[in-house]
């Protein structure tokens, strides 16, 4: 019961399989399978753990998707490890399995997975860069912009070479980007509420004017009303009425 | 509940599949014809396909490993009858390619014409390639005109079969 609750498939998985099925795609179709199943068995272990709490796995034509029910003040090595542990996993099936066919899929899979597209691993791996130098909102926001420019290079070797799988796979992609976009506003407010309902220890601090600079992996001393304050006092201010 | 019904139903279909195929001759020949004699033709519906809409699976062409292509067609001295298609008399270890693209249904021994290879062609037409000493295919691998399938020692037997019916082999070689 708990399986059937976490585990899901998402519609587009049924359409390729489908399609697999009646042209007689059966060994790549199950190949496939495998490796998503495999890649996203990594973020399940890392999740474990780091101890994340897993909401959902999605599994789709291009790769799965593991969402985790956690703080977005998570610290970064974690978050590194989790998206970083799914392709990892992916390289070790490459290894171990030595067939031609297999090797390929894997690797085009592999390098899928690494576009810097939001719900895709590599946009996982930009943000966490980003947020090392740059503050959570913008960070968040220009992995969001990557995404976007990346997926429209994308969409022009559909113009090359036609293929409606593809088409869809990417149109659900933008749909995502999309919605990762309109969240952006409500990502930056749950951020700041969790630094006001629980308490971070992060050894570096960091003097800024405005609270939207705040950093992910800092302490800030903020200037607010002609005079500094730290944030806790600011997110006292912000969040108690 | 839901299950139950589910069972139901499929109860239900059987036993009137069951008596109409006892009551209508006609209905049982048909049945026969498509359930049992013939297969979902693979190979047609995705050369149909790729032809629409590309590839099924996104990136196909880099998937493939690309198997030696010959430029020869097949090449024998002799074709004789031989039980429903054609036996042909070929070099010793003589490399068999494929008369056309396909996908590979079959990979097996066959009573009485020995190791087997059927390919289902995308015209609609399988083809046994029967005799053989050695087979470079694994089932359900899509094969291009020209790649190799195997080798065969002096004979090698042909069938040709579309819907589930023997054709005359002089069309295709």
């Amino acid at each position: 019961m708990i399986i059937k609750n976490i585990f899901k498939i998402h519609p587009l998985f049924y359409i390729v399989g489908f399609i697999c099925f009646i042209t007689g795609y059966f060994k790549i179709f199950v190949i496939f399978s495998s490796i998503i199943l495999f890649h996203e068995l990594g973020h399940i272990i890392a999740g474990l753990i780091c101890r994340w709490r897993i909401d959902k796995i999605i599994l789709l034509p291009f790769g799965g998707i593991t969402i985790f029910k956690e703080s977005l003040n998570k610290p970064l090595k974690e978050e590194l490890f989790i998206a970083l542990l799914g392709p990892l996993f992916q390289v070790v099936y490459f290894f171990i399995i030595d067939d031609v066919v297999f090797r390929n899929l894997n690797l085009i899979i592999l390098l899928f997975n690494l576009l810097p597209i939001v719900p895709l691993d590599g946009s996982k791996l930009v943000n966490v860069f980003l947020n090392i130098f740059l503050p959570f909102k913008k960070s968040h926001i220009l992995t969001i912009y990557i995404s976007m420019i990346s997926i429209i290079f994308i969409f022009f070797t559909i113009i090359f070479k036609f293929n409606i799988l593809f088409l869809l796979i990417l149109i659900f992609i933008f749909i995502e980007i999309i919605k990762e976009y309109y969240k952006h506003e409500y990502y930056f407010n749950k951020f700041l509420l969790e630094r006001y309902l629980y308490n971070f220890n992060f050894k570096k601090i960091k003097k800024i004017k405005n609270i939207k600079d705040i950093y992910k992996n800092k302490k800030h001393i903020i200037y607010f009303d002609k005079k500094y304050c730290t944030e806790r006092e600011l997110l006292v201010k912000m969040f108690d009425k | 509940m839901k299950k139950l019904s589910k069972l139901l139903f499929v109860i239900i279909l059987t036993v009137i599949t069951l008596i109409v195929l006892k009551g209508n001759t006609r209905f049982r020949e048909l049945f026969y014809k498509y359930v049992y004699d013939t297969n979902i033709s693979f190979a047609q519906i995705n050369n149909w396909y790729q032809s629409k809409f590309g590839s099924p699976i996104p990136f196909d062409e880099y998937i493939n490993d690309t198997e030696s292509v010959f430029e020869e067609t097949l090449k024998y001295s002799e074709a004789s009858i031989y039980k429903d298609g054609v036996k042909l008399t070929v070099d010793y270890n003589y490399l068999v390619p494929a008369l056309d693209s396909g996908i590979v249904i079959f990979v097996g021994e066959k009573e009485g014409y020995g190791n087997t290879v059927i390919i289902e062609q995308e015209n609609g037409v399988d083809v046994w390639y029967s005799g053989l000493s050695e087979i470079n295919l694994s089932l359900y691998d899509y094969i291009k005109e020209g790649s190799l399938i195997g080798e065969a020692n002096e004979t090698l037997y042909l069938v040709f079969i579309k819907d589930g019916e023997v054709v005359d082999y002089k069309e295709y070689i």
